[in-house]
């Protein structure tokens, strides 16, 4: 219980936080900070119940599914820079795009993600994977300032910025899948 | 080896599914071709925009159906080493269709003609022939089928690391470079770790590259750098085709042991081929970009060695493991065997001009000539095609034949009628004769993708449209008696 | 000419494919029991094959990449600018002298075009990719006066086979 007060305690305090300080002025504490942030606290708060069992979850998030889908869109709908920057000038945006990474991408990822098989994770770790590509593709040519807010060479830092994360992720995602699952006792892949 | 299991009945009507879509598929877009090629040679009055509509529904349902046909050969073969998941084959199916749905759509009533390559930016340069909505369209139908497909090779994969523990086993790593002496992997699974490595990432690029186009088609001023653009859509393209060659090609690893009684033999030179393929194929696709000053010389120099050097491995290991397995064995020909034998041959023979055009001194008066399209319709229609119809054959032979799975006992073979005899060798003279015209037209610098063609240039055609003819109608016999005996179908 | 002789390549390499696939056909119905012995002495035979073919063909992938058609370009060559357009190429000069080295800066306002330069005989002499936001310095020098036709080779729409200019070659003097 004092565990899943302690997520809620700290996206609340992130929250208030940002609201009061120019921290997302910086598109990349934006995007890689303050994301992660939220997303990681509700993915605890997520993970600290235990509900495969409940009939609703059984009913409406087989093998994490629907958890899975409704974070991938909330998440691809934030990363559209119109929206980040409606947020970045309005408080009460902003309060929903906190409220929403931590509610409606990092608990249900939380709540699924144990309930998912290797398909369902491989799916997502793609599509991760392709959207980091893909906006980190964008902010690195767009000739012009896709927020008005933010300048474009932190621009073209965050779209490098997130090209090497997916680099990286892709090499972290592959390395278990040449060590031998039967040697490790099946840890590095669960799932399978 | 284990006895065969049978399939399980959801499993069974998927497959079957597969199996019967592609040939009605495979059938309607031979037909468009042929009408086609009839209107370059003028026999048939074609006007281009509808010509340009039918060669984007020709290639892309082309492309889409042989990775639906391809995926079915990999997923029956696979089932018999591993624990697949049936319904990933009823999602990928559902995904499948509703993109061709929307694919066909876009281009008969959108009327989309950017070819299923979609080069960008041409998606966003209808000239109001096309609108926003009917690129939309197809950008999201390939999208679709791309998810399907996705999460079919996430399940291959799932099943093959779970069996074989990891990508180094299942490729046999152990026994090419430490000289293990574990039993071999089979050469299906080899070829499923193959294939699920390549088409992951090549489904990635194509779903970065398919995205940013949709982004532009809205907002414009995200303007995608064009050459970086082509480069992945050509990774994708590249190597989604050639994977459905490596899937295909299970049946001949599986099927050509049973016909004949004998083994073959999965060794070192067989796996060093694969891995190395599996790492080349995904360097080569810079041989579509020899054209491009732009790109940096090294990478084109890089695609033409490795070009050379990507053909030959795995032609050499299955074209002469087929002719050894076969020579002097005793087989009983049927519709089955003989197809697929002829599609060993129709992949080897097709690749040589390939690789000749892997030359830039030789791209730069074939590339985009008429040369192109014969060299891959060599390979997919005398191989990749008559391979597929070669499973499809012995799939709708039934049980009652192949009851044994020892594989020291050949199979009992069903007699060829004389429909079947004729159709098959209608059918393989007929698409060497019509990928022959493609070739000589490319050696007379014809330019491919031309609606019109000047008048020195039709006798071509014309000769093709006969060839062409000749398969559809080989066609027609083997797909009717492929759809009708369906239900009949093995259950093993 | 190099067109002829890659089908007459492509052709002999095709026919040793027949060739080896209907010797066995022919001979496949009869049966030998001794498989052992006869996948030993082909594997043997591929084994040697494939080492030369791999050899070979590395050689020959290295040897053909001399004089590609990349640069570094002549900088004393007469620059004429092509920019591919649905439908129509605007040349800044669609005229040269025989012997004359030409660059062309070949580059596209909208979709990808490709530049095929072909003689009289329709014969396609040699090409580029036409491109937005790069331009492909395509060298060439063309050796007899006469009519030649510049061709949209790569698929651009609606009229791309239509899309076809003239260019004049003069002889020298």
């Amino acid at each position: 219980m004092i565990e899943r007060i302690f997520w809620i305690f700290c996206a609340l305090a992130y929250s208030l936080f940002a609201i009061n300080t120019n921290f997302e002025a910086s598109m990349i504490n934006n995007v890689l900070i303050a994301y992660t942030l939220l997303i990681y606290c509700g993915w605890k708060l997520g993970s600290s119940f235990d509900i495969e069992q409940h009939w609703l979850n059984k009913l409406s998030n087989y093998k994490g599914i629907a958890g899975v889908l409704i974070a991938s869109f909330t998440l691809a709908f934030w990363m559209i820079p119109n929206w980040m920057e409606l947020a970045a000038s309005n408080t009460q945006i902003q309060l929903i795009k906190h409220f929403s990474m931590f509610t409606l991408v990092g608990l249900p990822l939380g709540l699924s993600w144990s309930q998912s098989n290797f398909v369902i994770r491989g799916f997502v770790k793609i599509e991760l994977l392709s959207m980091l590509l893909r906006l980190g593709w964008i902010y690195l040519i767009s000739p012009t300032r896709l927020c008005n807010i933010y300048s474009l060479s932190e621009q073209a830092l965050l779209g490098k910025a997130l090209l090497s994360l997916a680099v990286a992720l892709t090499l972290y995602y592959l390395y278990p899948l040449f060590v031998d699952q039967n040697d490790r006792a099946k840890k590095l892949t669960p799932g399978l | 080896m284990s006895p065969l299991q049978p399939l399980n009945k959801s499993a069974r009507l998927a497959i079957l599914c597969y199996v019967g879509i592609s040939a009605i598929v495979f059938l309607l877009m031979m037909i468009v071709g042929l009408v086609m090629r009839a209107s370059q040679a003028q026999l048939i009055g074609v006007p281009p925009q509808f010509f340009y509509q039918l060669m984007t529904a020709h290639g892309g349902s082309m492309i889409v159906t042989s990775g639906l046909a391809a995926s079915a050969v990999l997923w029956y073969f696979l089932r018999r080493y591993t624990n697949l998941y049936t319904p990933i084959l009823w999602i990928n199916l559902g995904l499948f269709l509703t993109g061709v749905v929307l694919i066909l759509g876009s281009i008969f009533i959108g009327g989309f003609a950017g070819a299923w390559t979609f080069l960008f930016p041409l998606p966003s340069h209808g000239l109001g022939i096309w609108s926003t909505g009917a690129a939309t369209a197809f950008i999201v139908g390939l999208l679709l089928i791309g998810v399907g497909f996705l999460i079919f090779y996430l399940e291959v994969a799932r099943a093959i690391l779970k069996e074989y523990g990891s990508i180094p086993k299942a490729l046999g790593w152990p026994q090419l470079f430490k000289n293990s002496s574990d039993t071999m992997p089979p050469a299906t699974i080899v070829a499923g770790t193959m294939v699920f490595i390549v088409n992951i990432l090549g489904i990635l690029a194509g779903a970065v590259v398919l995205v940013l186009i949709l982004i532009n088609l809205y907002v414009p001023r995200f303007e995608v750098d064009p050459l970086l653009t082509k480069n992945l859509t050509y990774f994708f393209g590249h190597v989604f085709i050639n994977a459905t060659i490596y899937q295909a090609v299970i049946a001949v690893y599986e099927l050509l042991p049973q016909y004949t009684g004998r083994t073959w033999k999965v060794n070192k030179v067989f796996l060093a081929a694969w891995t190395a393929s599996s790492l080349m194929v995904m360097a080569v696709y810079p041989h579509h970009l020899m054209m491009d000053f732009a790109m940096p010389s090294w990478m084109a120099i890089s695609a033409q060695i490795f070009s050379y050097a990507n053909g030959i491995p795995l032609i050499i290991v299955t074209a002469w493991g087929a002719l050894t397995i076969v020579h002097r064995s005793g087989i009983k020909w049927d519709a089955a065997s003989l197809l697929l034998m002829i599609a060993i041959f129709g992949w080897s023979a097709g690749v040589i001009p390939a690789i000749i055009d892997a030359t830039v001194a030789v791209n730069k008066v074939m590339h985009n000539t008429l040369w192109v399209p014969g060299h891959f319709h060599f390979y997919l229609l005398t191989g990749l095609v008559a391979m597929l119809l070669g499973f499809m054959i012995y799939m709708i032979n039934g049980d009652d034949q192949s009851a044994p799975i020892n594989p020291n006992k050949p199979i009992d073979v069903k007699p060829m009628t004389a429909a079947d005899t004729s159709a098959i060798w209608v059918y393989t003279l007929g698409s060497i004769g019509f990928s022959m015209m493609f070739l000589i037209s490319g050696t007379a610098s014809v330019p491919r993708r031309w609606a019109e063609h000047f008048p020195e240039w039709i006798v071509y055609s014309q000769v093709a449209t006969v060839f062409g003819s000749f398969i559809v109608l080989a066609m027609l016999i083997l797909v009717i008696k492929i759809v009708i005996r369906l239900p009949k179908a093995r259950t093993l | 000419m190099i067109h002829e002789n890659v089908l007459l390549l492509s052709l002999v390499l095709m026919a040793g494919v027949l060739f080896a696939f209907v010797y066995v056909f022919i001979h496949s119905t009869k049966l030998e029991q001794d498989y052992a012995s006869i996948a030993k002495n082909s594997y043997s035979k591929r084994d040697k094959l494939f080492g030369f073919i791999i050899i070979a063909g590395v050689l020959i992938a290295i040897g053909t990449t001399r004089g590609l058609p990349y640069g570094p370009h002549n900088a004393n060559a007469k620059q004429i600018d092509v920019i591919g357009k649905q439908w129509y190429w605007e040349i800044s000069d669609t005229t040269a002298t025989v012997n004359q080295p030409i660059i062309f800066n070949v580059g596209s306002a909208d979709v990808n075009h490709g530049l095929g330069i072909y003689d009289k005989d329709l014969r396609l002499l040699t090409q580029v990719q036409a491109m937005p936001d790069y331009t492909n310095k395509l060298a060439y020098t063309f050796k007899e006066a006469g009519e030649y036709k510049l061709m949209c080779m790569e698929y651009c729409g609606l009229v791309h086979h239509s899309m076809i200019s003239t260019f004049t070659v003069n002889d020298e003097g």
